[in-house]
């Protein structure tokens, strides 16, 4: 005989703290990654409907950067979550409604010059960019959430900062 | 030292070592084009901080968490299910455990399932989640993602420099940490997994099971938790943990060789048996009155857990009682908003599918299609005419009148008549056909419709055909005239052949050219 785990609840405690205490920092981090706050809020709640199923062990060890992972997967992955429906049947699917992230986002999601050149960026750098300059992740936190190693992390922020400083001289003339 | 952007990069972020970072600062004194990059990086770096960022209100959060199924919401039930009466009786310690056969992608079997039964591939989330409709699409997409949990417990040093995000000669993990960490790490986990194995196997023979689950018996993960506090975790099966238990005899379980990267065993292929399971014996039911449950009464205590699992191939087929199946959980998705959609989606096919048909049957006539003999190979009146002059000659292949086109009806319910003659003449660009009938009370009902572009049929009724019909003069517009009952009219029926297409007013004038009483019937023809 043996018995079964309980897994989604025993990490829902963890991952619930885990999403209230840097729930405000992925939205940022989505947001400023996909440009749009219904993109980033999809995103998010899709990162953290995936991490559900992490084990509780990788959250505590891991803890944030791990959902910034998931996130970072989704939208690369352009997982939407609730998922969008394909075909003829989206034309019928039922939506729920949208969660507003409010005036705040607004103003976040407000385009300037370094956002255009921060979109203008490929995915993976302008992801690596976020992650170190405005969640403030290391090194080995990031390597956590782009899935690859720490040396391969740090080239990656090195060469998206030439690329973004690039871009934004060359639009901000 | 060499200028470099990299090691720019990470002095500015703070992640070079002392030795590095004095050797920079050194550096930077004499070099001013890395004094010119440290000040962009600084610049870039700055400008990507000052970057919005969001503030979520409570209710905002909480919503954002709830619909990401994080927070179940206030008054939703548990997506566990909730528990039978009696299986509270079941140690709780054993239900906390986790399941290396879900890991394993082994799905658990119940104790009352048929013995042919084959190992279903369904997951256990599946069953005891039934709040997941809107997100099955999403799961069944995130299912070949499952290795995320083998990552998990593989050391750092490896998942971590495998599959890098680019894949650039910067990004290829040129580092030899992986090729030397790998063997090693990898080759005493094997061993050593494969050492306990063969230990158990040659252990002590299991005793008889008790009641205190956390009774001494070959467990595997468990027991000693130094040994599994010290184990790598590369050497965890994804899902276990050191408390994990696995109560099966370990004389059965054959000694198996570790594949070179993880250690899964084969639980598919392993001889398990109620006779070498150290749980009780079966108790001998009546054969009169076998049990609801013949397997799980079997073993007391255990007949209560749903979500037990035995690999157990032995269990004999219920003989009858119509087979039932593992109790599966009631999906609340039958008649969620999935269902809801599927049939709002087919209501409006059918309705569109209905809607189609009508406008079809709508443009097309309703049954009034012309339908061409020529077209058919059908003899046309003309030769039918020619073919049998006599006036009560009937056509053996004529149109209905619901074959016509351009029918028009003069007159209503008049009857009696007697046609008296035909007259051709021209009124200026016209063509008149006259029909002069006498004798009648009433108007009688015409009906002229045409079949093909140069055949008028004129349909009496309550007229009598006359003994004989001029025909018209040659050179006119009409070339020929025939009379008859004609199958399908239920009057007496005057077929013009026309020596070109045109259009037919019909009309009924009272009395006759000489002030009689009679009807006058008039097909003008332009």
């Amino acid at each position: 005989m043996n018995t079964v785990l309980e897994r989604p609840q025993i990490a829902a405690s963890t991952l619930e703290d885990l999403g209230r205490q840097h729930l405000d920092a992925l939205v940022s981090y989505a947001l400023h990654l996909t440009g749009t706050p219904e993109d980033a809020v999809e995103y998010v709640t899709a990162g953290l409907f995936h991490a559900r199923h992490f084990p509780a062990a990788a959250l505590q060890r891991d803890g944030r950067a791990i959902l910034y992972r998931a996130v970072t997967r989704a939208a690369r992955q352009n997982q939407h979550y609730p998922p969008q429906r394909r075909g003829v049947a989206r034309l019928f699917a039922k939506r729920p409604p949208l969660i507003s992230l409010g005036p705040a986002a607004a103003d976040a999601a407000r385009i300037n010059t370094a956002k255009r050149a921060l979109l203008a960026t490929e995915f993976g750098r302008r992801a690596a960019l976020l992650l170190r300059d405005l969640a403030k992740l290391s090194y080995r936190e990031i390597a956590v959430a782009m899935e690859c190693s720490p040396e391969a992390a740090s080239r990656l922020v090195a060469s998206a900062r030439r690329e973004f400083g690039s871009i934004y001289r060359d639009i901000s003339i | 030292m060499k200028c470099s952007l990299l090691t720019l990069s990470c002095a500015l972020d703070g992640e070079l070592s002392r030795e590095r970072q004095l050797e920079l600062d050194a550096h930077l004194i004499t070099c001013e084009r890395c004094k010119t990059g440290m000040h962009y990086l600084r610049e870039e770096t700055e400008r990507i901080s000052l970057l919005a960022p969001v503030r979520l209100s409570g209710g905002t959060a909480t919503a954002l968490l709830e619909r990401s199924r994080v927070v179940v919401p206030a008054g939703m039930p548990s997506a566990l299910p909730q528990r039978e009466a009696g299986e509270e009786e079941v140690g709780e310690s054993l239900r906390a455990a986790p399941d290396p056969f879900g890991a394993l992608g082994i799905a658990p079997a119940i104790l009352d399932e048929p013995a042919d039964a084959e190992v279903s591939t369904t997951s256990l989330a599946d069953e005891i989640a039934p709040d997941l409709e809107q997100g099955s699409a999403y799961e069944a997409m995130e299912a070949d993602h499952s290795d995320l949990d083998a990552l998990a417990a593989i050391p750092e040093e490896l998942w971590l420099a495998e599959a890098p995000e680019e894949v650039t000669p910067e990004n290829v993990v040129p580092d030899t940490q992986l090729a030397e960490a790998a063997p090693t790490d990898i080759a005493w986990d094997s061993s050593a997994a494969l050492e306990e194995v063969q230990e158990s196997a040659t252990g002590p023979e299991p005793e008889a099971p008790s009641d205190d689950p956390t009774e001494a018996e070959p467990v595997l993960g468990g027991g000693d938790d130094t040994t599994s506090a010290n184990r790598p975790s590369s050497i965890v099966v994804p899902g276990w943990e050191p408390a994990t238990e696995i109560k099966v005899p370990w004389r059965d379980i054959p000694p198996a060789t570790p594949t070179a990267d993880t250690w899964t065993p084969d639980l598919t292929a392993l001889p398990l048996s109620r006779d070498a399971s150290p749980l009780p014996p079966a108790t001998p039911f009546a054969a009169s009155a076998p049990p609801a449950r013949p397997a799980a009464a079997a073993v007391p205590g255990l007949q209560a857990d749903r979500r037990s699992v035995v690999v157990d191939r032995e269990i004999p087929r219920r003989s009858g009682g119509g087979g039932s199946r593992r109790p599966v959980a009631p999906k609340p998705g039958g008649d969620g908003p999935e269902a809801r959609s599927w049939t709002r989606t087919g209501l409006i096919a059918v309705a569109a599918l209905a809607l189609v048909l009508i406008l079809w049957n709508v443009t097309h006539g309703g049954g009034k299609t012309p339908v061409s003999h020529h077209a058919r190979g059908q003899a046309t009146p003309l030769s039918s005419a020619k073919a049998s002059p006599s006036p009560s000659t009937s056509p053996s292949a004529t149109p209905t009148p619901f074959a016509l086109t351009g029918t028009q009806t003069v007159g209503s319910s008049g009857s009696g008549y007697q046609l008296q003659t035909v007259r051709y003449g021209v009124h200026g660009s016209q063509y008149w056909v006259v029909f002069q009938m006498v004798q009648g009370s009433g108007s009688p009902q015409i009906t002229c419709g045409f079949d093909g572009p140069q055949t008028l049929y004129v349909e009496m009724k309550g007229v009598a055909p006359g003994t004989s019909v001029a025909q018209p003069p040659a050179g006119a517009a009409v070339s020929s005239i025939t009379v008859g009952h004609v199958s399908g009219f239920t009057g007496a029926v005057y077929i013009l052949h026309l020596t070109k297409p045109m259009q037919v007013s019909p009309s009924l004038l009272p009395g006759t050219e000489s002030g009689g009483a009679g009807e006058r019937y008039v097909d003008i023809l332009q």
